[in-house]
């Protein structure tokens, strides 16, 4: 099967315009980056894993498995939107033998895997692995328990705003309904933080699903919130249709 | 005039900015996974100038997302804005 073929069984490339525009483009990437024929087939193999566990051994025992992850990491641009779990890809990087995962400010930390070998770090803080393996069943309060406000701050990124909202106490700040008829809230939390961690519910257009946005803790109202959230001022911010 | 498919913005422009260049492949932005996925899948190119993607049209378009509904676009030219969200 060539890599094209195995491309186009994504369910997203069935669509024939986007098929086309996304081969054509992939082609000319692919032009520039000798082996990416290869790679392409270890990204359309990644796609379709659901387990992380064996993607990352996979790729370790794969011969230039890290190299390829570069690769595809290179081509981050046009995989950007492709069903392929990032989260897989920085694990794969960050369990390299010898290799050590640090910030920009150099300190030891890795969201995703062991910052060094089986040592989990964030923001220089050593901390539980069930923070980074398990944060689906840490809680607010577990923050608590993180020494420094930046490690704070990423675990409660790691364990996400909907996480920490279901595990404690939250005070509505307003509620309205969108151009649709959805309800939303400005709701906000005390995180053991220097400010409130301020968030704007909202229920999507199409699925009616509910999600969450963080906003500055400045922010006093939800149509405020959302108009943030696209860069702009309240009073700019009017779409005419939405889905 | 702003149309939104989900975490998209499309505001109407009434150019391209000058430095602006084609942008190859459908897809208008995307994450992690396949959630955020958002393709043009109709007529028009992209462009991009800075940080900021274009789309350009002559006809109406659409914008394809795997759980929201399709976004009609009329022709003309748009800045593509991502939705962002607060980190302290």
């Amino acid at each position: 099967m060539s890599w094209q073929d195995e491309l186009g069984e994504l369910p997203i490339l069935r669509l024939p315009r986007a098929r086309e525009k996304f081969l054509r483009a992939a082609e000319e990437a692919y032009d520039d980056l000798g082996e990416l024929p290869r790679a392409a087939r270890a990204w359309a193999w990644l796609a379709r894993l659901e387990e992380l566990e064996p993607a990352v051994t996979a790729l370790r025992e794969a011969e230039g498995g890290h190299r390829l992850v570069r690769r595809l990491m290179a081509l981050e641009g046009l995989l950007q939107g492709l069903p392929l779990p990032l989260s897989f890809v920085r694990l794969a990087l960050s369990v390299g033998p010898g290799r050590e995962e640090r910030d920009e400010q150099g300190r030891l930390h890795c969201l995703y895997g062991p910052a060094r070998a089986n040592e989990y770090w964030v923001r220089g803080e050593r901390v539980d692995p069930t923070w980074v393996l398990a944060p689906q069943r840490k809680t607010v309060r577990d923050l608590a328990g993180v020494a420094s406000l930046p490690a704070r701050r990423a675990l409660l990124q790691r364990m996400g705003v909907r996480r920490a909202l279901e595990t404690g106490w939250s005070a509505v700040l307003d509620l309205d309904r969108d151009a649709a008829g959805g309800p939303r809230r400005l709701l906000s939390m005390d995180v053991g933080d220097s400010e409130p961690m301020v968030v704007v519910e909202v229920t999507c257009t199409s699925t009616r699903a509910l999600h969450y946005l963080r906003v500055p803790p400045t922010v006093r109202s939800c149509a405020e919130a959302v108009a943030w959230t696209f860069g702009m001022e309240r009073e700019r911010y009017r779409p005419v249709a939405e889905a | 005039m702003q149309f939104r498919q989900g975490d998209l913005l499309f505001c109407a422009e009434d150019r391209l900015p000058p430095a602006s260049q084609p942008h190859p492949g459908p897809i208008l932005a995307g994450g992690q996974g396949s959630d955020h996925l958002h393709l043009l899948d109709g007529p028009g190119n992209l462009y991009l100038s800075g940080n900021f993607l274009y789309v350009a049209t002559e006809q109406p378009t659409w914008v394809w997302h795997p759980e929201h509904a399709r976004l009609a676009l009329p022709a003309g030219t748009f800045r593509v804005i991502r939705q962002r969200q607060y980190e302290p």
